[in-house]
């Protein structure tokens, strides 16, 4: 999976149009970033990376940024 | 994490018993809004709960009970064994096993107890009660499951209020000779208490006027020390971490491969965890069972009602079957058995109504009226 389609997924989670999420976002600007969406955010990563992400450190992104650094080990472009 | 394996002892029926009281997601609308509503909705399944406002657990059990015992024509005092599965018991003291065994008129010579736990105790109970009918002494057992979990959530939790539902189960279990095994697969991790619990009540932390307060907290629920904590992300991790592997060694226990398996019948979380727990797990979807649209998420006894529910095949028919309790604790337990033909009612629909306490009219309760100085 390459970053931007990870964005992709975030949009997708947050409930956002496709091509909303571009990296550069504040989560606590964004509606639709709450328990639900860090709860969807762990599943989804588990279901495509296999790995299950500690929910402390997913609480303590700020940006959507932050979020892609978690998994970008896993990203086929993660270094970009 | 240990497995084990009760030889010689048979589920022979189960009934379920749920308020006849409904609430709905549009109810919860109105508090918590419609956009907001259909995201919870989209992802626990639930649409549809069965809430009591006046029920206790007992009286779910009981009514679980009387059905299933009248369609298996078993004699009351025929039964030696009795288990109540409960986190939300009728009261602090005495044990509700006790409270029923009286109720419903049982023999004096049953062993009657409870237990403390929630979403794994069904499994846990059936292991309880199997092991002592396998020892060879008693032939008829009894377990009970089931909890009023809505009754303890705070109005105001969007985590809780739209899952949780209430009812309670019985499954009636015999010594059998030449029946079939339960391979049980189960562990504990405390550690994970923190993440699912009720703060007061007991005696670490009493009930005082202050507990009974709705206060706005850190993690922006509003709730008192009396309603349910729960973080779901951190159950969710707890179930992912931990659901596959209990399978794995469940069935590799029973040495059946995942294609002997015919359903599997988890805890019913949610929707949205079952989903994933079954991703995880690459188990295949068909098989596990979901039973939370009517119901939502109902503790101890999901797991029975969602046999009740969904396997009415089991009637007539005998299955491969995996049930999986996890969750509050941490804790888990697995069970590999072939299940059925069953005695298996309908769900019974119980009017939610206020119930006459056991001991609220005793005379040493009554007030004095004018008090000795």
């Amino acid at each position: 999976m390459t970053r931007q389609e990870l964005y992709e997924t975030i949009d997708d989670i947050l409930e956002l149009p496709v091509g909303t999420i571009r990296g550069g976002e504040l989560l606590a600007e964004i509606k639709t970033w709450d328990s639900l969406a860090v709860v969807s955010f762990i599943a989804t990563v588990n279901g495509l990376f296999g790995v299950v992400l500690s929910p402390p450190r997913v609480r303590e992104c700020t940006s959507v940024q932050d979020l892609v650094a978690l998994v970008a080990d896993h990203l086929t472009d993660g270094a970009a | 994490m240990t497995t084990a394996r009760i030889d010689d002892v048979r589920i022979v029926g189960l009934a379920t018993a749920v308020p006849d009281r409904t609430r709905t997601a549009d109810d919860e609308a109105a508090r918590f809004g419609v956009e907001e509503m259909q995201r919870v909705v989209k992802n626990i399944g639930v649409t549809v709960r069965s809430v009591a406002e006046h029920l206790c657990t007992s009286d779910l059990c009981v009514a679980a009970a009387e059905r299933l015992l009248a369609e298996l024509g078993w004699a009351k005092d025929s039964i030696d064994v009795l288990v109540m599965v409960t986190q939300t018991p009728d009261y602090p003291s005495p044990a509700t096993a006790c409270l029923v065994q009286n109720r419903m008129g049982l023999g004096r010579a049953v062993a009657a107890f409870d237990i403390n736990l929630g979403c794994s105790g069904y499994t846990y109970g059936l292991q309880v009660v199997a092991s002592m009918l396998a020892g060879g002494r008693l032939r008829r057992g009894l377990l009970m499951a089931g909890d009023t979990v809505s009754r303890a959530a705070s109005p105001s939790d969007r985590a809780v209020v739209p899952l949780f539902g209430d009812a309670g189960s019985v499954t009636a279990l015999e010594l059998s000779p030449g029946a079939g095994s339960l391979i049980v697969d189960f562990g504990t991790d405390g550690a994970g208490g923190i993440h699912l619990h009720t703060v007061a009540g007991g005696s670490k932390h009493p009930t005082c006027a202050a507990d009974l307060l709705d206060v706005p907290r850190r993690d922006g629920v509003t709730r008192s020390n009396q309603h349910t904590y729960m973080n779901g992300a951190e159950v969710l991790t707890f179930a992912l971490q931990n659901v596959p592997g209990m399978v794995k060694r469940v069935l590799e226990a029973a040495n059946w491969s995942e294609s002997n398996v015919d359903h599997y019948v988890f805890h019913q979380a949610s929707q949205f965890m079952l989903k994933n727990v079954a991703r995880s797990g690459r188990l295949p979807p068909a098989k596990v069972v979901l039973a939370l649209q009517g119901y939502g998420n109902t503790s101890s006894a999901s797991i029975p009602l969602a046999i009740n529910d969904q396997l009415t095949a089991l009637r007539s028919e005998r299955r491969r079957v995996v049930l999986g309790g996890f969750g509050i604790g941490w804790s888990w337990c697995s069970i590999a058995l072939e299940l059925g033909p069953l005695v298996l009612p309908d769900v019974v629909r119980v009017p939610d109504e206020p119930m006459v306490g056991d001991f609220e009219s005793l005379e040493a309760h009554q007030p004095v009226s004018d008090p000795v100085r």
